[in-house]
């Protein structure tokens, strides 16, 4: 009983060994072309993120040059300054 | 090489690589179009065959283990469990049983076995698939599964093991 047992599971894995090789079927040829077409489309192109991370660039030197020249104005003009308060008397 | 005659070389292996992991012709398909959409997106990076064989071997695996992994989280949340899929209770979701390689008679019989497959670690499933299915040597086998030859034979013994004990148990019931 039990030897009958293992000759059926060495059979099945025989079966294994005889699996048939199949074709791929034509039509997926298709449809690999649509699925890169679509993954293509869905790609920003290489000229375009040149472009964005340029103006990116140039903004954010822009900003350092406004700001660099601002703080230089406001020290040499003297526009903040702290003036003392001596008179504390409200509502006389 | 250009991208259609990869498709054109390699289109059978990996369409049937990826149907002895799914058993399914839908699922198998949709493998094949993802492997190859990763293999337009780097085919630069390829300039010998056997390099870029070796790795669709690679990608047509990972992609369908990826798949079942997948399969069997949608169908886990919906049941809200919180099973891992190692845990060995863990039945292993396959769409209907559909492979066209196996003859019509031992499907019932086959569709069995392959559950048994199935429920097998991820590693000696791969080495059981290719050495005994694809028929690939010990050495091809360790260069696609970047190990060394010792430890697929390992592997290898340990799937059989596994296996036949799986499928013993399913004599019993």
């Amino acid at each position: 009983m039990r030897e009958t047992k293992s000759i059926r599971i060495t059979t099945e894995m025989e079966r294994l060994g005889n699996i048939q090789k199949v074709p791929a079927p034509a039509a997926l040829w298709g449809k690999v072309q649509l699925h890169v077409a679509n993954q293509a489309k869905d790609v920003v192109p290489m000229h375009y993120a040149r472009a964005i991370a340029v103006a990116v660039a140039l903004l954010f030197v822009a900003n350092v040059y406004l700001v660099a020249n601002n703080t230089n104005t406001e020290t040499q003009s003297g526009l903040e300054e702290f003036i003392p308060q001596t008179e504390y008397s409200f509502y006389e | 090489m250009t991208f259609e005659q990869s498709y054109t070389n390699y289109k059978d292996l990996v369409y049937n690589l990826a149907l002895q992991y799914l058993q399914n012709t839908a699922d198998a398909e949709e493998i094949t179009q993802d492997v190859f959409l990763s293999v337009y997106q780097n085919l630069n990076q390829f300039e010998g065959k056997a390099t870029l064989k070796t790795w669709i071997y690679r990608i047509t695996i990972n992609k369908s283990l990826d798949f079942i992994k997948a399969k069997s989280r949608n169908k886990r949340s919906f049941f809200f469990t919180s099973k891992r899929l190692d845990d060995p209770d863990t039945p292993i979701i396959v769409s209907h049983f559909d492979h066209p390689g196996i003859l019509m008679e031992q499907e019932e019989e086959m569709s069995k076995i392959f559950a048994c497959i199935n429920a097998l670690p991820e590693r000696q499933k791969t080495a059981l698939i290719l050495m005994k299915i694809e028929n690939k040597t010990q050495q091809e086998t360790a260069t696609i599964m970047k190990s060394t030859v010792k430890s697929v034979e390992s592997l290898y013994q340990r799937a059989k093991k596994n296996l036949k004990e799986k499928l013993a148990l399913n004599e019993g019931k």
